[in-house]
């Protein structure tokens, strides 16, 4: 077997003239040079097999890359050789591989693993690593500060954030809801502090103080607390989770003697039913005693846009989806007057989509309730007209004025009168007219108006009772009441 | 040289003539079969001919395309004409500026150009949302109309999403090649591509506004989406080409990460940044096309009666016979299953930022770098598996809320790992304050008020409570701020001396720092505050009744002040930089291999082949290196 042709380079006389000697006879020492450019240089020309490197000289490191400088020379091999008092050290590819002389002549005619171009480049970094960093300093007082400033600074905060006054609470929906927002809150008060205080200290303590210019301490991780730190999330947020389900139970749980309400929405306003009570279609208001598990069936219009019901003093809401019946149940703990408002974007009018929610006692209600089935007076069907006009989306085409420049003809001075249609006859707008022109808008069309811009299903919207309101509304802006 | 010259002119022309042809073949088809040209005779101005309308922008794109020339090699190739790749001007003898405004393959300046475009979207965007809040900062103002303000929220929504995305494709496309040592991306011409598809899909955004707008927030739910007027519709293609853009971008950045890194970088030798733009491209190839596929089911829904989300089924107009079969909740799912995840590409590039920066100033290596890496591709994962937490209330299934309670709940873990393992890099370190430090700090404590406000609505109980108030709308931007506008400009305080080779100012930077920050705080926690005393999301006013006026009027000045804060950042970038002086080839001491290379960075970025020998962040370890240069050729001594 021929003998390895060997380079030798260091800055050291002593280091390559004793490995010179070392390899005599073992190998071709085919050039013996003081530095790397040196070294570069007659490379080419002098084609070694194993560039044997002094360890200690850090200038050579690109000695490293050779096998990829030249591809060309082959089994092109770097082994690093450290002398440190009377010991050795061997190296190739930065793993020692032994420690002496005769470990030295054996890396030189180590058989090559015919895959050893393909390894990776050589690893630097880490094979210089002390094991530990002469500037490294201690952190047990850093620690116990921060700590405690946790300890302090999170039980502050969380008391705070649970402090904070929280929106008029009307449902026992609401106080499970709250229950949890609170433990919410402790939990967020205390990562808070976890994180802020940890990072407002890390940057004050460890900032570069002027003048200075070193590095920061090395270390690179600590798997023992990025297990830590992975585990506890974890056991908190299943906790979490398994307190919301529990919870999440509790709000929808069917409850003993529930009333329903059936909720109907459209674009843009609330209708009310109670099927127990015979009473349908109440506009915009929704009346219902307090300490009364309710029961409210959604539903939007299949010809509408999804709505939701929200009444933040509940704490729930639920969406109301056409073709997509839905359910809520919620019980109202304490009296008083509420806005239901539209929680999911439905259009222009959605900020207003507004209605009253009228929690009251018991007595009360059923004093509502006979006052829902009473004979009205024309009057009040004309007051309760007025709220459907302005309750049901009518004021957005049909003004009260007269003036024109509305989508729809104005109901002022309506009632009688003789009505041009764009088919060039003429009608008198009577009670029938009136209300065939609201369930069937494309019927008779008004001249100068167009077709097809009133939504045709009032129909489903407006009870009977609801389009007789309207009609005794209408009558009024003629001045035969007293009114407009 | 004339601008006739100039893609961006000749897109625009390109894209105005294909408009033209669009709206003049559907109207012509319809009166070749004996049709009225108009489709809905009674609707006014433009919405008369919405068909035409839809193809006409479908062909403004595609003439925008051809005409800006992102095409002209891939036709070159059909015709057999080869069209060899060389670094430089893509028609030589363009000067630099030009370049810039033209089709352009070098990835530098498609960074940029993602950049300055995300930037520009990011001031409309911006400009949108200081009117509503002049709106929304005392009760009852009314002197936007609420239809205009509907429309004005879901335009701020979308043209930020879109904002973002430039802004993530600026990072990823100028830096993903320079870290990892490769000479450009993978396949220069689709990465051109993927940028200038976004200019056509941000004007129809823009133009939506003006051709009736749309009311329906950025989410677009049908039915009403169904039913809002025309400008819907290039809401709608405007999505939909953004969308193209991430799918061919990421590909991109998937195959030259995987293929191009320099030799020695093995995965997890690669900068951390790099780690979080491969987890978000992978994001955004599987999930974006869900968002297409969303919209454009209701784009035929509206003019081809095909009822995929209506209760009615399939309505064809003046036919009353409903047939059922169609659900307004199927089109939830499917948007959701990319915008949710859609979350996690606005902010894995971000937290990637936050990453890449703390060791180079904390003088540190990153703390727990691999499981910084693996988080990213945990938050990937997770992240599909969450869409559904959108949903409580929408009328799904009770029993369905709990598996996505869990799943939900489960992303607070990965980000756990990062936010602590950034508390580990800043530990010990010998920290600097420079502005993209200052930034970075800013933003891990804005996303932490993203990530602590998370939980209470992953958890249905609160959420029932919580869900589309204006909580919703502190959490996720105080998300968004955290994890994408502070990283991104902490980013671009940091390379932009890379970028241009001068030194922005310093003051002005901390000046920018020390507004921004305790602005968005208030304006954050001041949102988290009005949500839970009754204010809804996306409604146009409130009654005084409610007593947020105070919290409301100082979300608006605390917005104003981000506003402006914004405005001293362009100044500096834009104006005082011009004038600064050339900064040093390496202002931040960073191992990074960009920053051992020149700056700026020269047209052919490494004049050598880059080994990778060492650790990325291994600051503090005397003696180590992470790249070593390959000597030139005329050093070796060799002939």
């Amino acid at each position: 077997m021929a003998r390895e042709r060997v380079l030798i380079v260091s800055a050291h006389p002593l280091f390559r003239e004793g490995i010179a000697r070392l390899l005599e006879g073992q190998a071709e020492v085919v050039g013996v040079v003081s530095t790397w450019e040196e070294a570069k240089a007659i490379v080419p020309a002098r084609s070694p097999q194993v560039i044997v490197v002094d360890h200690a000289d850090a200038t050579l490191k690109e000695a490293d890359l050779a096998p990829l400088l030249w591809p060309d020379i082959e089994d092109l091999r770097v082994i690093y050789v450290t002398l440190a008092g009377d010991k050795m050290t061997v190296h190739e590819r930065h793993q020692v591989i032994g420690a002496g002389e005769a470990d030295l002549l054996a890396a030189l005619k180590g058989q090559r693993s015919p895959t050893a171009r393909a390894q990776p480049i050589p690893y630097e970094g880490r094979s210089q690593r002390m094991e530990k960093s002469p500037q490294r300093r201690s952190y047990t007082r850093h620690f116990a500060i921060v700590s405690a400033l946790v300890a302090v600074v999170g039980v502050l905060s969380a008391y705070g954030l649970i402090q904070v006054p929280k929106f008029t609470r009307a449902s026992a929906q609401g106080e499970t809801v709250d229950w949890v927002m609170d433990l919410h809150f402790a939990l967020i008060g205390f990562l808070f502090a976890l994180v802020v205080v940890f990072m407002l200290y890390a940057v004050i303590v460890f900032r570069r103080k002027p003048g200075e210019d070193g590095d920061g301490d090395h270390f690179e991780g600590n798997t023992k607390l990025e297990i830590t730190w992975t585990v506890l999330p974890l056991i908190t947020v299943l906790a979490f989770g398994v307190i919301g389900t529990r919870t999440l139970a509790d709000v929808t749980k069917p409850q003993p003697n529930e009333m329903v309400v059936e909720v109907a929405a459209f674009s843009f306003g609330w209708q009310f039913s109670y099927p127990e009570y015979g009473i349908s279609n109440v506009v915009n208001r929704m009346v219902v005693p307090v300490n009364q598990p309710l029961l409210l069936k959604l539903r939007s219009w299949d010809n509408d846009v999804i709505h939701n019901f929200y009444v933040p003093e509940f704490r729930v809401k639920q969406d109301l989806v056409p073709g997509l019946p839905t359910e809520l149940r919620v019980t109202p703990n304490r009296v008083g007057t509420y806005k239901l408002r539209c929680n999911e974007l439905c259009g222009t009018g959605h900020t207003l989509m507004l209605a009253d929610v009228v929690v009251v006692e018991r007595a009360e209600f059923d004093a509502w309730v006979k006052e829902q089935g009473a004979q009205l007076t024309p009057e009040e069907m004309a007051r309760r007209g007025q709220e459907v006009y302005t309750g049901s989306g009518c004021a957005a085409c049909h003004n009260l004025t007269g003036e024109p420049g509305l989508p729809g003809p104005s109901w002022k001075g309506l009632y009688g009168a003789q009505i041009a249609l764009a088919d060039g006859s003429t009608v008198t707008a009577d009670e029938e007219y009136i209300r065939r022109s609201i369930l069937y808008p494309n019927e008779q069309i008004h001249a100068g108006y167009n077709p097809g811009i009133m939504p045709q299903n009032y129909g489903d919207i407006l009870s009977e009772q609801q389009i007789a309101y309207l009609i005794e509304f209408i009558k009024t802006l003629n001045g035969q009441h007293t009114g407009h | 040289m004339s601008i006739f010259r100039l893609g961006l002119v000749r897109g625009l022309i390109g894209g105005l003539i294909g408009w033209a042809f669009g709206f003049a073949l559907v109207v012509g088809v319809r009166l070749a079969l004996g049709l009225t040209p108009q489709w809905r005779p009674m609707a006014p101005g433009l919405a008369a001919y919405e068909p035409a309308v839809v193809v006409a922008g479908i062909f403004f794109a595609i003439g925008f395309m051809l005409g800006a020339g992102t095409m002209t090699d891939w036709l070159k190739w059909a015709r057999g004409i080869p069209t060899p790749f060389h670094h430089g001007p893509r028609i030589p003898g363009t000067p630099e500026w030009a370049r810039y405004f033209s089709v352009d393959y070098s990835h530098k300046v498609i960074g940029v150009q993602y950049g300055v475009t995300g930037i520009f979207l990011l001031g409309v965007g911006g400009i949108l949302a200081m009117i509503f809040r002049l709106q929304l900062a005392q009760p009852e103002l009314n002197f936007v109309a609420h239809d205009v303000f509907n429309t004005m929220i879901s335009a701020h929504g979308m043209i930020m999403i879109g904002s973002i995305l430039l802004g993530v494709g600026a990072m990823s496309n100028y830096l993903v090649p320079l870290m990892i040592g490769a000479s450009d991306m993978a396949f220069p011409r689709l990465n051109a591509f993927a940028y200038w598809i976004n200019l056509p899909g941000a004007v129809l955004l823009i133009t939506a506004m003006f051709i009736g707008g749309w009311n329906t927030g950025w989410t677009g739910y049908p039915p009403l989406s169904a039913r809002a007027p025309l400008g819907v519709q290039y809401f709608f293609l405007g999505v939909f080409f953004i969308g193209l853009s991430s799918i061919l971008g990421s590909l991109n950045i998937i195959v030259t990460t995987l293929r191009m890194r320099a030799p020695g970088m093995t995965l997890f030798r690669m900068p951390i940044f790099v780690w979080a733009a491969f987890a978000t491209a992978i994001i955004q190839l599987t999930a974006t096309q869900l968002i297409g596929l969303s919209f454009l089911m209701v784009l035929v829904q509206r003019i081809l009666g095909m009822g995929f989300f209506d209760p009615r089924g399939p309505v064809w107009f003046e036919v009353d016979k409903w047939v059922g079969g169609g659900n307004p909740l199927l089109f939830q799912h499917l948007f959701w299953f990319y915008s949710h995840p859609a979350v996690y590409i606005f902010v894995l590039p971000g937290l990637g930022i936050i990453s890449e920066l703390l060791p180079v100033f904390a003088r540190k290596p990153l703390f727990g770098y691999k499981w910084i890496a693996m988080s990213s591709m945990a938050i990937a994962l997770v992240g599909f598996l969450v869409w559904a937490h959108h949903m409580f209330v929408s009328g799904m299934n009770n029993y369905l809320r709990v598996p996505f309670m869990f799943s939900t709940l489960l992303v607070a873990v990965p980000t756990g790992v990062k936010f602590f393992s950034w508390l580990g890099t800043l530990w010990g370190g010998r920290i600097e304050f420079k502005t993209p430090l200052l930034f970075s700090l800013s933003a891990i404590s804005v996303f932490l008020i993203g990530g602590l406000t998370g939980p209470p609505l992953a958890t249905v109980t609160t959420d029932l409570n919580l869900t589309d108030t204006y909580y919703v709308v502190g959490h996720f931007h105080a998300t968004m701020f955290g994890g994408f506008v502070f990283p991104f400009f902490a980013a671009l305080y940091y390379w932009y001396p890379k970028a241009t080779g001068r030194m922005y100012s310093e003051r002005l930077g901390q000046l920018h720092f020390a507004l921004m920050t305790p602005a968005f705080w208030v304006m954050s926690l001041g949102q988290v505050y009005v949500g839970m005393h009754g204010m809804r999301r996306r409604v146009a006013t409130y009654e005084e009744a409610l007593g947020i006026g105070t919290g409301q009027l100082l979300i608006t000045i605390a917005g104003f002040v981000i506003f402006i804060s914004v405005l001293i950042m362009l100044y500096n970038l834009a104006v005082y930089a011009r004038r600064a002086p050339k900064a040093a080839a390496n202002p931040w001491r960073s191992r990074g291999l960009e920053w051992q290379i020149p700056s700026p960075v020269p047209e052919v970025s490494f004049a050598t082949t880059p080994f990778v020998v060492g650790e990325p962040y291994d600051y503090g370890l005397p003696g180590s290196r992470y790249v070593q240069m390959a000597p030139l050729p005329a050093m070796t001594g060799g002939d």
